[in-house]
Order: structure tokens, then sequence, then C-alpha cells
């Protein structure tokens, strides 16, 4: 099942968006450019803040670093230089996660930052801050040799390691995060698959994507060119009745 | 980090002119609420409440630890409101500030000092274990009157969470799964509702349930927490002109009303909760409760 988005929820954020995943749903908001504050200010580009907030309870060490991952992420996505001396602020709500206890914590980071980069980028591209490409975070584990995406609790619970790999449209790696056991080979079994999926979500329907799909498993329906194409027509609805 | 925009002299001008005349910006009356809509989510103890733009997500969570030791038959409980910048870009992050900090203490005197849940039923071993309950508030959507959605949020959840089922056997204590044994609801004494007034024109004019823009423009603010009884739990007033005594004994049979109303509606939702939960009439089954003879009810046969 691909993940599910719901792009502006909230009314108060420039941007927002829901991104649900049968293991976790997440609120991102998305502000920018903002007045920065003198300490974070940098002269030639935009700071990027990114806070993420747990389910119960107050943030701790994992959440920071968490935030330090994904504004790496957002740091090769958004065109900081348009925005010199601004700040983007994109804040990570989550608010559903998987009940189930067994769960060791690291593998419960990784497959929760696959979620937070999809739900962040959305929330950027609904705050129509510029980007410099689209970008999709592919979740998979890895199990006695075969692998999963888009686990569930159950694959997740019995898995030997768990990737978070970010693919952007050109097919480039942005980010990745492993947790677990596992060897070269193993990892780039779960990768490869991971891009053909990310390649499948952003696929144009209209174009032949021969050229980029040959030879690469698990084509998926383009579920996030969808999402974002039906808020461009959305939102350019006002041309046509006019 | 930008401060909330504060409305045009014009705009002030007009709402307040307008209020003169009893007459809001959204075409309300003066004591009406905008709609409320109460969801729960499909784990237990999440409430998710929107007044009209504002929304409120109150989550609990609960986990076993160890008791403060001058309160060693008590469990603890705790109220994390955080504002984010989810709710509005003015909100910063890891910086307490005046909003948010009066939100946290209402909740606390309305809730947790009205003794709304009972912590001693949180106690499993005296001053050695007992049940650490924490409710989350996470403000999404902040469009004015954040005290009373925060509240009624906090209210519902807190009826809607089950805690995991233990069993004591002298100092031993076991805590079940929800998978072994059904989750069972905590002891809620009584249910404190908040409802707050803004008043303008130095007290004379009094609304209920104000938006963003109204707050902005309003001289002061009562906060009035009650139960359905009639109970108060608090009134507050921060600043702003004298108001008239009348008018707060004004405000109090006008918030037993909105209390009444809030009360009625959580009850409504959560039955129905429970019934969309109780698909094929399992939940008596998996109840470890003992019966009790209903009153009035057929199952009385002396």
């Amino acid at each position: 099942m691909p993940p599910t988005l719901t792009l502006h929820p909230l009314h108060r954020a420039d941007g927002s968006a829901t991104h649900t995943t049968p293991l976790f749903t997440i609120l991102a908001a998305a502000n920018g450019p903002l007045e920065v504050s003198r300490r974070d200010e940098l002269p030639e580009e935009a700071a990027i803040e990114v806070n993420v907030r747990p389910c119960s309870g107050v943030g701790g060490p994992r959440e920071r670093w968490m935030e330090g991952v994904i504004t790496s992420l957002l740091k090769s996505l958004v065109l900081v230089n348009m925005y010199p001396r601004t700040l983007v602020q994109v804040t990570l709500q989550v608010t559903k996660e998987p009940g189930m206890g067994g769960l060791k914590r690291a593998v419960k980071d990784v497959a929760l930052l696959a979620g937070l980069g999809n739900a962040a980028f959305a929330a950027l591209v609904d705050a129509g801050v510029a980007l410099g490409g689209t970008m999709v975070v592919g979740l998979g584990v890895a199990r006695e040799g075969e692998v999963v995406v888009e686990p569930g609790e159950k694959e997740l619970l019995g898995c030997g390691s768990v990737h978070a790999v970010a693919w952007g449209m050109r097919g480039e790696m942005l980010m990745a995060e492993s947790a677990g056991r596992f060897g070269v080979e193993e990892w780039e079994g779960v990768a490869g698959r991971l891009r053909g999926d990310a390649m499948g979500a952003i696929k144009n329907d209209e174009e032949d994507g021969d050229d980029v799909m040959d030879g690469e498993v698990g084509q998926k329906e383009p579920w996030l060119r969808q999402a974002l194409g039906e808020s461009v027509r959305d939102a350019g609805a006002w041309r046509e009745t006019g | 980090m930008p401060s909330e925009p504060a409305p045009s002299t014009n705009e002030r001008e007009f709402i307040l002119a307008a209020l003169r005349e009893n007459t809001r910006l959204d075409g309300r009356a003066l004591d009406a609420y905008r709609p409320i809509s109460l969801t729960f989510g499909n784990d237990y103890g999440t409430a998710d409440v929107r007044l009209g733009k504002t929304r409120v997500l109150a989550k609990i969570s609960c986990e076993v630890a160890t008791p403060y030791p001058d309160r060693k038959f008590d469990g603890i409980f705790t109220i994390t409101t955080e504002l984010s910048p989810l709710a509005s870009p003015a909100f910063e992050v890891g910086r307490q500030d005046t909003p948010e900090l009066l939100l946290s203490r209402l909740l606390e005197k309305t809730i947790r000092r009205s003794g709304a849940l009972d912590t001693e039923s949180l106690c499993l071993v005296a001053g050695q274990k007992c049940f650490h309950l924490r409710a989350t508030l996470h403000v999404l959507d902040a469009d004015g009157n954040l005290v009373d959605a925060s509240c009624l949020a906090l209210i519902a959840a807190l009826l809607h969470f089950r805690r995991p089922d233990i069993e004591v056997h002298g100092e031993d204590v076991t805590v079940f799964d929800p998978r072994e044994r059904e989750p069972v609801c905590l002891t809620i004494q009584h249910r404190p509702f908040c409802v707050s007034f803004s008043y303008y024109h130095a007290g004379e004019v009094m609304v209920q349930d104000a938006t963003l823009l109204e707050e902005q423009c309003r001289e002061g603010e009562v906060v009035v927490s009650m139960n359905r009884f009639g109970e108060v739990a608090q009134v507050a007033k921060y600043g702003g002109p004298p108001v008239d005594g009348l008018s707060v004994l004004g405000c109090m049979s006008a918030a037993l009303e909105r209390v009444k109303g809030f009360d009625k509606m959580v009850t409504e939702k959560l039955k129905e909760d429970e019934k969309r939960r109780d698909a094929g009439g399992l939940m008596a089954e998996l109840s470890a409760e003992n019966e009790r003879p209903v009153e009035g009810g057929d199952r009385v046969m002396l």
C-alpha cells in the first residue's frame, strides 16, 4: 500500500502535509522564508531549522539526531541561495506511532526517518519554498536475504536490518540511514529496490519511463506525483473557471 | 522569529464598533461557540478537538515509574503543553512565552488541582511503583480560545484512555499486555471544563469563544472552570479593566450552561466510539471486571 499524503491540513502554517504509512502518521508544517535570529543568520543562504516533536512527552537526544539528519537532507534540496539571511522552518509532529512493544529504538528511529523526510518534503512543496527537485525517502527491511519495502509492524519486528534511503529525481542518493546487522550486498539490494520504487513514485505517466525503469524491480504507482499533481491542479482551478 | 502581526487600526476599530452593536465578524451571537468537533483516534487516549479553525490534539500515555518520595501513595500525572510553530510561526521552539505559560497553568489548576483524576488509583506498590500518566497536548492550529479547546481535548482523552491491567501479589506487580488482558479505564472523579470570556469596552461587552483576531483586540478575559454540577474549579482574570461582580456571576451561569453542553457532547462521542470498537459485541467478554448490580436494572434479582 503506498503512503497517503494530504496537503495543507493546517490553516496557520505556510505549508503543511500529513503523511500516513502503516507505521507512522506525521504532520509536517513548513514556514519560510522567515526572519532569522542573529545567531543563526547565514550571509549567503537560508538557514534551515527542523524540529521533531514526539508523539508524547518532550523531545530528547534521539529527536535532536533526527533533526540533524533531516536538516542535512533538506539542505541538499532547498535552493538555500535564493533566500539569503532568512530561515526556513520545518516542524514535524508525530501523531501516531506503532503501539506494539518490543521494537528496538534504533529500528524505530530509522523507520521514522523515512516518514519524516517525506512529510517535510511535502510541507515544503506546499509552502512554495523553491526546491531543487523532487525526492522520495524509501523504507525497506532485509530479512534473511529477502527485501520488504514499506514494512508494517510485523515485518519491522522480525527484521535483520532496516534502511531508509532518500533518492532525488535524477536518481541521486541524498540520505542513507540504516540499523541492524547487514552486509554490503544486502544493503545494495535494498537500496536498489528502493531506488526503483522512488523512481516509480515520481515517474511521469504520460512519458514512457522505460529508460529509467529498465531492469529495476518494484515499479509502483506514482503516488507522490499524483498527490503533488492534484494539489497543483487545485491551486490553478481558478484560472479555468475565471 | 516573527511575532504575531497585530491587527491594523482600521481592523481593530471595525471589530470594536461592530461589537458595540452586538455583531461579530463571523455573524455569531456574542455567546455562541464556533462548531466543535471531537474525534477519537484508533489508539486509546487520543482526542482531536476542532473549534472552528483551532485544532488541538491530546494524547495520553502511561508507563511504570517510581512515585515521588513525599507522595508515596499517589501516581504521577503530568500535563505537557508545548506550543510549536505548527500552530503559528509566532510560537518559538523551546521558549516558554506567556500564552503557553497561561495555558499550562490553567490546565494544571482545572484538571490536576481540582482532583479530576484520582492519582491514588495509579499507585501500584506504595513508595515503590506507580503509573506515570503523561498527557501531551499538541496545539496544531491556533485561532483563538486555545484554553477551552485544550481542556476539552484533555478531558476527552483522559476519559478515552485505558491503562494496562495489573495484578499485585505482595510486592510483585504484573503489568498485562493489551493482548493478554483488556486495558481498564482511569478513575475520573469529575469532568471540569474551561469556558473563557473576553471583555470589550471596559467590561460592557462580553464575548464567548473569541477568535484570534478578537483576542488581539480584547481588553480582558475571565476564564471559569467548572463541572456540570456547577462546582467551580477555578476562576481566573488576568489584568484588564475591573469587571462588575454581577457580570462575573453572569459568567458563571453562562459557563454552567456551556459546560453541560460539553459534558453531554463528550459522553455521546465516547458512546459512539465504544460502539464502533465493540463491533461483534465482544467487549463484555473481554472485561475482567466483576459485574456490578445496576440500580433499577433487571440484573438485580433479590
